[in-house]
């Protein structure tokens, strides 16, 4: 377990100074502990895209770059972190065994263990074509586990269930840090994170949803607020996990746009560079890209003007949590013309994802109903923790009218 | 699929034969879930996702593990038997 936990450690240290520089304030350093965990797991993961996959180098890198950006701050023990203590039964399930999923084995976590063989990307492997390798998938979840395995120096999964545990403790702590800010009171934001925790903590141990989840929803909470820079990192490095950041970058920038922030999508610019080179390098490649596979006009048209086999798929498929589905309509329901008012932005950015979800499915190659079944609740787990977040602040008496941050 | 991997080395090319005859009833579950143990050598179906065979796979591979099954291939001899399977390597 010691390769994690000196991870999630190098992360934080190369990641705090770096998340102090880009954020807008406030800029104690122990409110920026879950941006800074987020930047610093992409850091760690991105130097393995470009330095030789040796134990030493990749250390001393991450320290060089933490003492380069490192400007001395007070840092005061925040009593609210305490409450990263109730995701320690997350962390027992995470850990209880090697990520057992099986898009982990025949994907994430099998192509990190193939490139771990050669240390490096293995363009070679990827280029085969093998359909539930989805080669074009972004390499940041595989490179994050590398990046452990290059400190050990040996393959071990036993333990790779960490990851998601920083994750998900990444995310709440940014939640917590949003909704101080928004209620100015200690309690609610308290409330609120610990109603977070399970859309933070996501059951799909070794798959990229937990961090994709972690980097989207932590990115929309911080463009909603005008710390732009930080936001479209984080939002760039979303889509360096997930395909779906992708169709997300052009969302948040319709979002912008309906919530009359025109000017502020040029900031996202950060958002669209970061995933470039991974693009870039697929293209080269010529890696298979299965929703875009030949005749996707003609399978987009057929099934909107059919859409019977989708609608039946979507129906069949279970979410869970019916108590969840009933409160959030209520509460949207409740805080309607608070939601229409204060947050067109997430809303708009919410719709417009979802929207693209359901052209994903319009244009699937495979088997609607398979595809539905293995991935729509995945997908819903994308939105609903924005989604959650802003209809509580919205129902919290606390809450400020939204001021933009810039 | 450890004793496999324990059996062969990187770079080789590991067909996977097994007694199911269609890609998605047994098939295709065998075969990806071989990825993830058997990384860094190429593992190859014999079988396609249209339940035709693939002898140009078979005439690539220098390892066929074979699971529940004991295919008798000419050019292949048994290397290793175990109780799920055996792994043949080619002699020729």
């Amino acid at each position: 377990m010691i390769p994690e936990l000196s991870f999630i450690a190098l992360a934080l240290i190369v990641g705090l100074p770096l998340t102090l520089r880009l954020s807008a304030s406030p800029r104690e350093p122990s409110s920026r502990l879950g941006e800074a965990l987020l930047i610093g797991i992409a850091i760690c993961a991105a130097t393995l895209a470009i330095l030789p996959w040796s134990r030493w180098i990749v250390v001393t890198a991450i320290l060089i770059i933490a003492a380069a950006t490192f400007r001395p701050r007070p840092f005061k023990l925040n009593p609210s972190l305490l409450l990263l203590a109730l995701i320690l039964g997350y962390a027992l399930y995470a850990t209880l065994a090697p990520p057992p999923e099986y898009d982990y084995l025949t994907n994430w976590g099998f192509k990190a263990k193939a490139f771990f063989e050669v240390r490096a990307i293995d363009w070679q492997l990827l280029e085969r074509s093998i359909d539930a390798v989805h080669a074009d998938y972004p390499p940041l979840l595989p490179l994050t586990y590398d990046f452990i395995a290059v400190l050990r120096n040996g393959w071990n999964d036993s333990y790779l269930g960490f990851v998601h545990v920083a994750f998900a403790a990444a995310l709440l702590l940014v939640i917590l840090e949003r909704a101080m800010d928004d209620t100015r009171s200690r309690i609610a934001a308290a409330f609120i994170s610990i109603a977070l925790i399970p859309f933070a903590a996501t059951p799909w141990i070794g798959l990229a949803e937990g961090p994709f989840v972690a980097y989207a929803t932590a990115s929309l909470l911080l463009i909603r607020r005008g710390d732009l820079t930080l936001g479209a990192i984080l939002l760039g490095i979303a889509a360096s996990t997930k395909n779906e950041g992708l169709t997300l970058i052009a969302a948040v920038a319709i979002g912008l746009t309906y919530a009359a922030r025109k000017r502020d999508v040029v900031r996202l610019w950060p958002a669209v560079v970061i995933p470039l080179p991974w693009l870039i390098a697929r293209t080269l490649h010529r890696l298979p890209t299965d929703i875009a596979t030949s005749g996707v006009i003609a399978r987009i048209i057929e099934r909107a003007s059919h859409p019977g086999s989708l609608l039946a798929a979507l129906s069949s498929v279970s979410l869970g949590k019916p108590l969840y589905w009933i409160a959030l309509a209520i509460g949207i329901a409740i805080a309607s013309r608070t939601l229409v008012a204060r947050e067109r932005f997430i809303l708009v950015v919410l719709a417009v994802q979802f929207a693209c979800y359901l052209g994903a499915y319009l244009a699937t190659p495979f088997d609607v109903m398979w595809h539905v079944t293995w991935s729509w609740p995945r997908l819903v787990a994308h939105l609903t923790p924005a989604l959650t977040y802003v209809v509580l602040v919205a129902l919290l008496p606390t809450a400020p009218t939204c001021p933009t941050r810039s | 699929m450890l004793q496999v991997r324990a059996l062969t080395k990187s770079g080789d090319v590991i067909a996977i034969a097994a007694p199911f005859p269609k890609w998605e009833q047994g098939y295709a579950y065998l075969y990806t879930r071989a990825l993830y143990p058997l990384t860094g050598r190429e593992v190859i179906p014999l079988l396609d996702d249209h339940d035709l065979p693939l002898p140009d796979n078979l005439a690539r591979a220098n390892v066929i593990a074979a699971y529940r099954c004991e295919p008798q291939v000419p050019g292949f001899a048994i290397a290793w038997r175990g109780r799920d399977g055996m792994l043949l390597r080619r002699t020729r």
